[in-house]
């Protein structure tokens, strides 16, 4: 299949003269792909320049017009056009493109997110680690977005910019309507409104950001969301979006014990899950984000833990595991003695 | 011309509006409701131009239903009071800027709070323990800086109303025969006997349903 440019395209047109000149003209495009640019238009406007220009003009249009109108030339054109666009279905009813957005995601890097009976946690996997980075300038994942409210994204960092800022102004604009903060769900479907806007209308292309929101607010106390590119949302106890998210919601599943976790303890369980999943031999504390939220004396308190504060969460979770593997060690051992001492004694 | 007055007390908060509809210099009726339920707890008295006090009030009463519809919750009373300054703040600086004073307020049963707010037409808005619009409220101020205390019951609140429109039809030049009380208290919002020159100087024995 090959590409005809417009410029062609509109010199084949202009020198049809005859009826047999339009089915060769007509025969030599319609397996062609078109450059999409300005084409239907620009071959319209010489359609009717040509008709203005002579009358001899019309018989070669007439003729041209018994292989193929065009009107059905710029319909062939429009549908090419929108083929490839978000907006349109697939004949299998599927909307590729959101599809993919949403599988880019899964390449992303790691976020999860954590709800406790005393807080809510989100842990970051950063990608961006480069001893030359000037690290003044904030953290790479994690934003604050009010004062009850702190997301993790995972996606095109570009467009989750956007997003928070969206998030931000959704935000403010709650509080100048009604002198409150936003409650966490308003605040996220209203976000998800946007991100379904463009998987909709044309000639858009979706966010290609999920996005995991920590918050409280006075109605539902602490809560934990997650929104994809589709624009859809759930709330979760655990949850985990980017890189390998299917093992680490695994994980999640058979670790996290049901109305009793702690901040700490989540803590604990972010690291663990985190070094399981991320694809480095030994976890970093500076390829590692965490965030907490919790309630003191009627406020809200959100923190972004310090380096130190994560390398020590490591350390501890190494040395445990270090002891763990001893004790197994130790096990193994000792039953090889008694089993050794055994056929010691049968073979005596 | 007209007069509202709200008090806020430690377990519920009373709002009372004068019943008359006056045009011009005439009085067309003295049986006007000026009070409007905003949700179970929240209750508004509102004075100003006669066309825009029920379209005010049935715009805020419409838009605070349309939000518990959405989120299934309720906005908090403080959340109502800017959401309606911020109404008829907007409108003011439009073509078609609402004319209306009005004294808002409502008890909370799950916080065990109560609130009121004084809010004018050009958008102030005051957190007060009592406060009242119009010439009347000038006399009635008066008398409630002097009696008023938080922790009156029913019977004691219901009294100092009584002695403030006493003070307002007694001072006032504008002729004020009857007002409209209602209570926002834990069992929702009530009416209150009208108090009216007839009955003023007689005892009302306030039965309030628990």
């Amino acid at each position: 299949m090959s590409i005809l440019d417009t410029n062609t395209l509109l010199k084949h047109y202009t020198s049809v003269e005859t009826a047999d000149h339009g089915k060769q003209f007509y025969n030599s495009i319609k397996n062609c792909r078109f450059q999409r640019r300005c084409t239907a238009t620009r071959l319209h406007s010489a359609y009717s320049f040509n008709l203005k220009k002579s009358r001899i003009f019309n018989l070669k249009v007439l003729s041209f017009f018994h292989y193929f109108n065009l009107q059905n030339l710029l319909n062939i054109l429009l549908a090419r056009r929108y083929d490839t666009r978000t907006t349109i279905f697939s004949p299998e009813g599927r909307l590729y493109q959101v599809e993919y957005a949403i599988e880019a995601i899964s390449h992303a890097g790691t976020c999860l997110g954590i709800l406790t009976n005393d807080g809510v946690l989100l842990a970051a996997e950063k990608r961006n680690v480069n001893k030359l980075l000037d690290e003044t300038c904030g953290s790479e994942k994690i934003y604050k977005l009010n004062d009850d409210m702190v997301c993790s994204v995972a996606g095109i960092t570009a467009d989750a910019n956007v997003l928070v800022s969206e998030l931000r102004s959704i935000s403010e604009r709650y509080r100048m309507q009604y002198g409150d903060s936003i409650p966490c769900e308003q605040l996220v479907s209203w976000l998800c409104d946007v991100k379904q806007a463009y998987t909709q209308y044309g000639g858009k292309r979706p966010f290609g950001v999920s996005i995991l929101y920590m918050g409280w607010d006075s109605h539902y106390g602490f809560q934990l969301y997650q929104s994809d590119p589709s624009g859809n949302y759930c709330g979760w106890k655990a949850t985990c979006i980017g890189t390998n998210s299917a093992a680490a919601i695994a994980s999640l599943k058979t670790e996290y014990k049901e109305g009793q976790m702690t901040l700490d303890e989540a803590k604990k369980l972010a690291v663990k899950i985190l070094s399981k999943t991320l694809d480095a031999t030994k976890l970093t504390a500076d390829k590692v984000e965490m965030a907490t939220l919790k309630r003191e004396s009627d406020q809200t308190v959100t923190n972004i833990l310090e380096k130190h504060e994560v390398e020590k969460l490591i350390t501890e979770y190494e040395k445990m595991e270090a002891e763990i593997a001893a004790a197994k060690a130790e096990a193994k051992a000792k039953e090889k003695k008694e089993k050794d001492a055994k056929e010691k004694d049968q073979s005596s | 011309m007209e007069t509202v007055i709200g008090i806020k007390f430690n377990d519920f908060t009373l709002i009372a509006t004068d019943m008359t509809a006056a045009h011009s210099i005439m009085v067309m009726k003295d049986d006007e409701d000026k009070t409007y339920n905003i949700t179970d707890n929240v209750v508004m008295g509102v004075t100003g131009e006669a066309g825009d006090v029920p379209r005010f009030a049935e715009y805020i009463t419409q838009n605070v239903k349309l939000y518990r519809m959405r989120n299934g919750y309720d906005l908090s009373i403080p959340a109502i009071a800017t959401f309606t300054r911020k109404t008829v703040a907007e409108h003011l600086r439009s073509q078609s800027p609402y004319q209306v004073n009005f004294m808002l307020g409502g008890y909370n049963p799950t916080e065990k709070k109560s609130h009121l707010y004084f809010i004018d037409y050009l958008g102030a808005q005051v957190d007060v323990p009592y406060g009242a619009h119009g010439y009347g409220g000038m006399m009635a101020i008066t008398v409630m800086d002097r009696y008023y205390k938080p922790d009156a019951n029913y019977q004691e609140a219901y009294d100092l109303l009584k002695k403030c429109i006493l003070e307002v039809q007694k001072r006032c030049i504008i002729n004020m025969p009857k007002f409209k009380v209602k209570i926002s208290y834990a069992g929702g919002i009530q009416e209150l006997p009208i108090i009216s020159k007839d009955n003023i100087e007689q005892n009302i024995i306030v039965n309030v349903k628990d």
